[in-house]
């Protein structure tokens, strides 16, 4: 009896000592990898040369060059209307799968015959929402800031489409058997990575975007808004919104005006859910241990209540 | 930088420029045209030459002004023709007697440097200029300048094909 408890202890005390050390080891790891995984992440500031556009939309006159440049440069289906067609601006349009960069028109409150003229187009962010959601890591944010995907790898979820803050990539629906994501990428390969502009800013006639390292270009855009304080409004959109993007604007009327997304924070949108993916792996490790060192424990503590339960018999 | 002038031994007066252009920058020496003791020597000749050419000028060109009243040399050329663009244009035909008997004042289209007037793409090129980035090229220049004055004036054309007439399309 008495050496049949001694060996009980043991083996509980064993057991037990055992599953604290497999917790204390497990949890370390844990919290290890996680501070490993924010570390890398909050220190990341994109490459410091990446390049950008600023757009100043005082400048711009609804030409439609700059979509006629994108259509030609990335061969993109002719649209219904011709470029010099200005009937389009009657309506309010979105990036489509064949239009890449649609130019809008809004009233101008300051000068009611200069109305203002926003080309939309892919911002560029620096910490890219569509590339944390990816399921397939089909975008890329590059060294020279653009951000491109690799329509191959895509297997059509549409997880980045409903992810964009800026309501940018746009999908193929049209395209019954390869349906693919669509949106701008800076001309990346047949510009971009030559250090030339996007073909949009050089056909511009207006010269409305400029082409530069993006910290020269917020330096240019606060220049431009403290020499006209009267001309511009005292923002840079996209210097900050959503953690910053490679596309920015200046603009003589508020940007809510103009149909730009003003409810961002200037948070970027990966963080938004870094905290709940960095604690996967760590749920996926201890939620197990931790369940199996329960049964461990209920089942020792059966198999103790029913040896009592027995020499009690005895 | 060294000057093959100041190797010599010669004084630096501090008369040394540097000139930029394109990639290509050319150090300019003004050395050997200060009028020092040497100076006086030996460029006494061709400071007369210089002076007797100026006035020759001079006189041709006022002899030219007085007979000829429609002449608009002082003025800028009657003309501009601007012809970058040909694949999808025609060139624009820019009148430039008709800017300068309307507006009066070269300053206006001609802006820096104060009291000089020099021709667009004396300063404007290429355009996103690391160096400065608020310059525009020669293309945003004169749009701006065109578009910003007409459409500021509510006068003058302000459509694309307004100015250039669209090339036709070769069958």
């Amino acid at each position: 009896m008495g050496k049949q408890e001694t060996d009980k202890d043991e083996t509980t005390r064993i057991t037990r000592r055992g599953f604290l050390k497999t917790m204390a080891t497990i949890g370390g790891v844990g919290a290890l990898s996680t501070a490993n995984d924010s570390l890398g992440v909050e220190k990341f500031t994109g490459s410091p040369d990446r390049y950008g556009v600023l757009a100043d939309l005082s400048l711009c006159v609804g030409c439609r060059s700059c979509e006629e440049a994108c259509n030609e440069i990335n061969n993109l289906a002719p649209p219904e209307a011709p470029f010099d067609d200005q009937s389009v601006f009657d309506e309010t349009r979105r990036p489509e799968p064949n239009s890449w960069t649609p130019v809008n028109r809004y009233p101008n409150p300051k000068e009611e015959n200069k109305p203002i003229f926003v080309k939309r187009q892919c911002m560029h962010c620096n910490e890219p929402a569509c590339a944390s959601v990816c399921l397939v890591g089909a975008f890329t944010k590059t060294r020279e800031g653009a951000v491109i995907y690799n329509e191959d790898v895509c297997i059509g979820c549409r997880y980045c489409i409903a992810a964009c803050p800026f309501y940018v990539p746009a999908y193929d629906y049209a395209s019954p058997f390869y349906p693919k994501v669509r949106k701008c990428i800076l001309c990346y390969e047949k510009r971009l990575a030559k250090n030339e502009p996007p073909a949009c800013v050089e056909a511009c006639p207006m010269e409305v975007m400029t082409f530069g390292k993006r910290k020269d270009l917020i330096k240019l855009a606060h220049k431009k808004i403290l020499e006209n304080p009267d001309k511009y409004v005292d923002h840079i959109y996209g210097e900050h919104e959503a953690g910053g993007t490679s596309w920015m604007y200046i603009s003589p009327v508020p940007f809510e005006q103009l149909g730009f997304v003003t409810d961002i924070s200037t948070t970027p949108y990966p963080e938004f859910t870094r905290g709940f993916l960095s604690a996967v792996p760590i749920v996926l490790i201890m939620w197990p241990a931790l369940l199996i060192g329960f049964y461990m424990w209920s089942t020792r503590r059966d198999e103790i209540a029913e040896d009592e339960r027995r020499s009690g018999h005895e | 930088m060294t000057f093959a002038c100041l190797q010599r031994g010669e004084q630096d007066v501090g008369r040394h420029h540097t000139q930029k252009r394109g990639d290509h920058e050319r150090v300019v020496c003004y050395h050997h045209v200060t009028f020092g003791k040497e100076g006086n020597r030996t460029m006494k000749w061709y400071t007369f030459l210089a002076v007797g050419l100026a006035v020759l000028l001079l006189g041709m060109h006022a002899t030219q002004m007085a007979t000829s009243a429609t002449s608009t040399s002082s003025k800028g050329p009657e003309t501009v023709t601007i012809d970058s663009l040909l694949d999808k244009y025609v060139p624009v035909a820019y009148s430039h007697q008709y800017h300068t008997e309307a507006l009066d004042d070269c300053a206006r289209c001609h802006h820096t440097p104060p009291g000089e007037t020099l021709a667009c793409s004396d300063c404007h090129g290429a355009p996103f200029d690391p160096e400065d980035l608020s310059k525009p090229g020669l293309k945003g220049a004169y749009h701006r300048q065109c578009l910003g004055c007409h459409r500021d004036a509510d006068s003058g054309p302000t459509g694309c094909t307004d100015c250039h007439a669209k090339r036709p399309i070769p069958k």
